[in-house]
């Protein structure tokens, strides 16, 4: 396994119970490597986003292959980055289906997001499924960053219990699976990820810490000042703007969590009081978790991250849109012409919130590119149409030019029934961490590069 | 007893295979053979998902896994075929029964059996060969695609695959064409048999097998240069990718390519693309030919010029100054704008120089130097000082454009509205209509040049007042109360248009937009009908001016007049008649208008209803979803209704066709007589959600439905069947022609719940009482 430098485990900004992790300098790449002995190309990462309850796919799906696709309704807000990404129609998750289980097919679709295994149907201990893409990825190559890989998502779902026709909460809360039996809880407090990609130390001086910095009203930045100008110092004119403009970038996303802990906490959406630190605006809440996302990679915590916008099922309502309906019940449509102008306002609203994040990393420098540049992005669903509960013709999109290996901006059909895994063994090569099969997959998915 | 029993060891088996995945017993392959043929299902599936975690070590349990095949539970099926799969070569004795499912109708167990057979190798290819001998051409296609999959070892399959292409079904010459594609470099010599394959799909197939093949001989480049002419697009269009994928002197080739991007099929065209992608930095190469493309006299060259360029970012920037000028045309100048946008930054000094060119549109190029997005605001936001007034308007349309206006650009826009130049000072006004929030001091200074001396100023000022988010009532009322007296006609109206998105404010000034319906300006008149439809049955006192605006001689205020009657809650005959008039206006977008508006009528409406019937054959597709809505409004009389409904069924169009199914099903029972066009709606993919929705709620079928229900009866897809079974069973006795089909599927079924549905129709046929 060839992976790239990595320069971060070598360069946070230091401070009380702080420690800050820095994005790529050039500046700071040793002589020996900046002389060419080795190539410094920045890390790839890895991210994958599930939304629930499918899409309403004729608003989802461009009408012409290949280059120069028109965006359709729901991927319109992607416009700013459509050159970045890779429409994939056709993918198929086989073990989505009920294959002689029967109903659960929301469960069935988020367990099977990430690992292509068919869950057992059970709501007790015994669970099965098989183990995620991420954290194959992250068993491989985890080693490398302080976090071996960050599980994210908006709502806290439940671990146990039936959560879908018999089938475990588990399935329908986790896409990322460590191993066949062991689903990991997802963080959906933007605080606690905050501080767990900044804070330093053992976990009792961490939350004695962070209450002195809000005893003294200060930000996780005012403690490591001095190192920063330290670095300052060390630092090239493009890198020290590069360096301020990180700084700012954390201290407003400080910012925006210390404005939502300040807030009456209610969501609109769920019509029941949400965790402290947890903003009652869903889309803030998603933003926020997306700019989690960006620091983790910019800093090189983790190269590996998933996010749940909502949890498989999700009855979400989304007010903020002029939908009051819940998701679930706007999915199953019959056809209702009404209800498919509320879902699809839903699912661009989700699209919405992915173009935030792209768009994100897009203006994130990272090494001679930019952060989009050398990440793979997949944004989908386990579920085709949300009415039809069927699990071939995926929603899915790769964003973000894997380091060059992806070549974006296109719309690339496969043949129907290619596993989803297929595109996943193709994204592990690309990676670095390449293997032989991942849940059901048949080979690598071909036609990520022309 | 035996129940007892099978539990005990099913339940020993599950503590066996629990103690396994905690580490403390590894249940042998030969423990795992024995469960995989066990009667109870849970025993089989765990002991199934072992042995595919085991992979290769399972080669014991294969004749277990072979029997797994024949299994009916898609679980073990599924995993038995992975396993299999991942044992490889040694599982040939699995081939014969995999083999059987490479043309079943199940499409996972199609594509897995072939992919497992792939992954055996050529060990496979004895039984293979035995197996196409007298095969039907379903299952000589799938054994064509198991072959495909043996890219570790292709040879033993080439000759097999080169018989294939000559094979008499086409279906198979096309499979056999795609699996050599895939075997690649091996298959080089049959892929270029396939070339001159009389089937356009097995030459497109084998042409894009050669984008694989960058080292191919002479004779292959020059079949694909031939290629390149050939009658259908995608046989050109892979022709031109892989020869691009070659070695080929790009002298030769780059014309070629040049030549795909004025193609006539839009899939060529994107070859073209490709192709020039996978040139790499030799598509720069092609940058000043398609520049002078640009200058061509040929509108659709231009267009494909712009095209290509428009896919090569920052690479084309050589051509910025031959795309300038190409945004003065009209043709293609989507593409051009886009070309320029996608060069980035560097485009933006040039392109804000080009604004002093009296011939270019300050729209066309702010709209562009727009879509550059954040790379372009700095440079934007400078210019707003910049010497040349052409330049500093273009850089404010430019900034609200972007949509919304960058945060830090605010405040030197805000100057601006102080400038002496009123093209600047209208430009700014507009763009503040797209600021996220704007600040105090902006809103102030938007208020002052509502009194601007400049009409232009005055308009946009009003507009982005009245629309602007969080901009008060208090501060907006005054503003656009006055601008309805404005002695400009666009002042007024913007004013009018305003209000309409001002809510429970604009009520106060209800009276003065009603007075406006009788203005002297078209545009006023039309934005006031748009806005006091907004107001629904507040502004029910409109009524009669809005009727005789049903007769402006402007079209567009004939059809706001119509929208805002249809918003009125008002359902009389005599309007509806007025209405009604509308239904063959000169103007389509007015008929639109119309019918939409009397469907709020119901059945007040009911004398325009021949009239709306009609519309069903208006060449608007989006006029003939609207007719078949109002007709299900405005018709009471169902005997009229179910045939204008079944004659929409067959609309070539399924937007068309979804209304009228879900008026049909909205009738229940006195729909039956659509059943025998909806049946066969079942099995098109566009239709076969809102037929089966109409068919269940129809619930019902008559005797004239019988031919396409018996054909049901016999369809490969499993739905359509039960479908058809249901149906006929409500016919009743008059469907006795069914049951000897009935009693033979009956008879060869082995799912107990299958049996159970054909045998509840042959009941309800020979009119026996459901069973409890």
């Amino acid at each position: 396994m060839n992976f790239p430098l990595s320069l971060s485990r070598r360069t946070a900004l230091r401070g009380l119970g702080v420690s800050l992790g820095l994005p790529w300098f050039e500046s700071l790449i040793p002589a020996t490597v900046a002389a060419g002995t080795v190539a410094p190309t920045p890390p790839q990462r890895m991210g994958f986003i599930f939304v629930p309850n499918g899409v309403h796919l004729p608003d989802w799906t461009p009408t012409t292959e290949g280059y120069g696709f028109e965006l359709p309704f729901i991927l319109n807000p992607l416009a700013p980055v459509q050159d970045d990404l890779l429409v994939i129609s056709g993918l198929t998750h086989d073990k989505g289906r009920a294959n002689g289980d029967g109903p659960g097919d929301h469960a069935r679709s988020a367990s099977v997001f990430l690992t292509g295994a068919q869950p057992r149907k059970t709501d007790g201990a015994n669970i099965r499924s098989g183990t995620s893409v991420d954290q194959v990825a992250a068993q491989a190559a985890g080693k490398l960053t302080r976090f071996a890989s960050l599980e994210l998502g908006c709502e806290p779902g439940r671990s146990a219990g039936n959560c879908d026709s018999g089938y475990s909460c588990a399935y329908s809360s986790s896409i990322s699976w460590s191993s066949e039996a062991t689903p990991l809880g997802k963080e959906t407090n933007p605080r606690h990820v905050f501080e767990r990609l900044f804070a330093n130390g053992r976990t009792q001086e961490m939350d004695k810490n962070k209450l002195r910095r809000e005893a003294l009203k200060k930000s996780i930045l005012d403690f490591i000042s001095e190192d920063a100008q330290k670095l300052q110092a060390k630092l090239g004119r493009e890198d020290q703007r590069k360096l301020d403009e990180y700084l700012t970038g954390v201290r407003e996303v400080e910012r925006r969590i210390e404005i939502t802990e300040d807030e009456p906490q209610f969501s609109a959406d769920l019509d029941y009081p949400v965790p402290e630190g947890i903003p009652g605006d869903y889309g803030q809440h998603l933003r926020l978790m997306c700019d989690m996302m960006v620091l983790a990679f910019q800093t090189d915590s983790t190269r590996i991250s998933t996010c749940m916008f909502a949890d498989a099922g999700s009855n979400r309502s989304y007010r903020q849109i002029d939908v009051p309906d819940g998701h679930h019940a706007l999915s199953h449509h019959r056809g209702d012409a009404e209800k498919h102008a509320k879902i699809r306002k839903i699912n661009q609203f989700h699209v919405a919130q992915l173009s935030y994040l792209l768009q994100k990393m897009k203006a994130t420098p990272d090494g001679h590119g930019n952060l989009l540049d050398n990440s793979m992005i997949v944004y989908g669903s386990g579920l085709s149409d949300g009415d039809r509960h069927n699990n071939e013709n995926l929603p899915v999109l790769l964003a973000g030019r894997g380091g060059g290996s992806v070549d974006t901006g296109r719309h690339l059909r496969v043949p129907t029934e290619t596993p989803m895994c297929n595109l996943f063994t193709a994204m592990l090569d690309r990676f670095g961490t390449p293997v032989d099969f991942v849940g059901d997959s048949t080979g690598q998915l071909s036609g990520l590069q022309i | 007893m035996r129940g007892l029993l099978r539990s005990i060891v099913g339940f020993s088996v599950i503590v066996a295979l629990s103690l396994s995945a905690n580490g403390q017993d590894q249940p042998s392959v030969e423990s795992l053979a024995t469960a995989l043929k066990s009667g109870e299902l849970a025993e089989r599936r765990d002991a199934a998902y072992a042995l595919a975690a085991l992979g290769k070590e399972s080669l014991p349990a294969l004749p277990a896994l072979i029997k797994g095949l024949s299994d009916r539970d898609e679980q073990v099926w599924m995993q038995s075929a992975m396993t299999i799969a991942r044992i490889g070569a040694p599982a040939v004795d699995a081939v014969p029964a995999l083999i059987e499912f490479v043309d079943n109708r199940d499409d996972q167990q199609r594509y897995r059996s072939a992919w497992a057979i792939g992954r055996i190798g050529p060990s496979a290819v004895a039984a293979l060969h035995k197996a196409l001998k007298d095969a039907e051409p379903r299952r000589r296609r799938g054994i064509a695609v198991a072959m495909g999959w043996m890219t570790a070892d292709p040879s033993s399959v080439l000759p097999e695959l080169e018989q294939l292409l000559a094979d008499d079904d086409e279906d198979v010459c096309i499979e056999a064409a795609r699996s050599l594609a895939r075997l690649g470099i091996p298959a080089e010599s049959q892929l270029r048999i396939a070339l001159a394959s009389r089937y356009a799909p097995v030459r497109a197939a084998a042409a894009t097998g050669f984008s694989d093949i960058p080292k191919m001989t002479a004779e292959s480049r020059t079949a694909l240069m031939e290629l390149t002419n050939d009658e259908v697009a995608d046989v050109r269009g892979a022709a031109i990718v892989a020869l691009a994928a070659s070695a080929m002197d790009r002298k030769v080739l780059l014309p070629i390519i040049i030549g795909a991007f004025s193609d006539s099929e839009p899939a060529v065209q994107n070859s073209a693309v490709v192709a020039l992608r996978k040139l790499g930095p030799d598509s720069t190469q092609a940058v000043p030919m398609l520049a002078d493309l640009l200058e061509s006299e040929d509108a659709r060259q231009r267009s494909a010029a712009a095209f290509a360029l428009s896919n090569m970012g920052q690479v084309a920037e050589s051509a910025i100054p031959k795309l300038i000028t190409a945004l003065k045309k009209v043709d293609g100048r989507d593409n051009v704008s886009r070309a320029i946008s996608r060069i980035g930054a560097t485009a933006v000094t040039p392109l804000l120089a080009a604004s002093a060119d009296a011939e270019q549109s300050t729209e066309v190029l702010s709209t562009t130097l727009a879509a550059i997005g954040p790379a372009a605001a700095d440079e934007l936001t400078a210019a707003l000082s910049h010497e040349t007034p052409n330049v500093r308007v273009s850089a404010a349309a430019a900034l609200g454009a972007m949509k919304p206006v960058p945060e830090a650009s605010v405040k030197p826009l805000t100057v601006c509205l102080q400038a002496d130049d009123a093209a600047l000072r209208s430009a700014v006004a507009t763009a503040f209509r797209h600021c996220k929030a704007l600040p105090e001091e902006s809103v102030k200074a938007l208020v002052k040049v509502s009194s601007d001396p400049d009409t232009s100023v005055r308009a946009a000022s009003v507009l982005s007042i009245a629309t602007s988010p969080g901009i008060a009532d208090d501060v907006a009322m005054p503003v656009l109360t006055a601008a309805l007296k404005d002695v400009s006609a666009d002042v007024r109206g913007n004013a009018i248009v305003g209000l309409a998105d001002r809510g429970e404010g604009a009520k106060a000034v209800l009276t003065e937009i009603i007075a406006a319906l009788h203005d002297e300006s078209d545009f006023v008149r039309a934005s006031a009908a748009g806005t006091v439809g907004r107001f629904g049955e507040t502004a029910v006192s409109s009524l009669d001016a809005l009727l005789i605006l049903l007769s402006d001689q402007q079209s567009y205020v004939r059809r706001a007049a119509a929208t805002a009657i249809g918003g009125l809650g008002v359902a009389t005959p005599e309007v509806a008649m007025k209405l009604g008039e509308l239904l063959t206006d000169s103007d389509t977008d007015v008929v639109l208008a119309a019918v939409t508006s009397l469907t709020e009528m119901g059945d007040a409406a009911a004398s325009s209803a021949d009239a709306v019937a009609k519309l069903l054959q208006h060449e608007r597709s989006d006029i003939r979803v609207a007719a078949v809505g109002c007709y299900a409004a405005v018709q009471t009389d169902r005997s009229k209704s179910v045939p204008v409904f079944i004659e929409a069924l067959k609309d070539h169009d399924w937007t068309v066709r979804r209304p009228a199914a879900e008026a049909l099903g909205a009738m229940g029972a006195d729909a039956k007589a659509a059943v025998p066009v909806l049946f066969p709606m079942l099995s098109s993919e566009e239709d076969t959600d809102f037929a089966r929705g109409a068919i269940k709620d129809i619930d019902t079928a008559g005797p004239e439905a019988l031919p396409v229900l018996l054909a049901g009866l016999e369809s490969s897809d499993r739905r359509t069947q039960y479908y058809a079974m249901f149906l006929i069973g409500k016919i009743g006795p008059a469907a006795g022609e069914a049951l000897p089909l009935l009693r033979k599927l009956h008879a060869e079924t082995e799912s107990d719940r299958y049996k159970g549905m054909i045998q509840k129709a042959i009941d309800e046929i020979e009119g026996k009482p459901e069973q409890p």
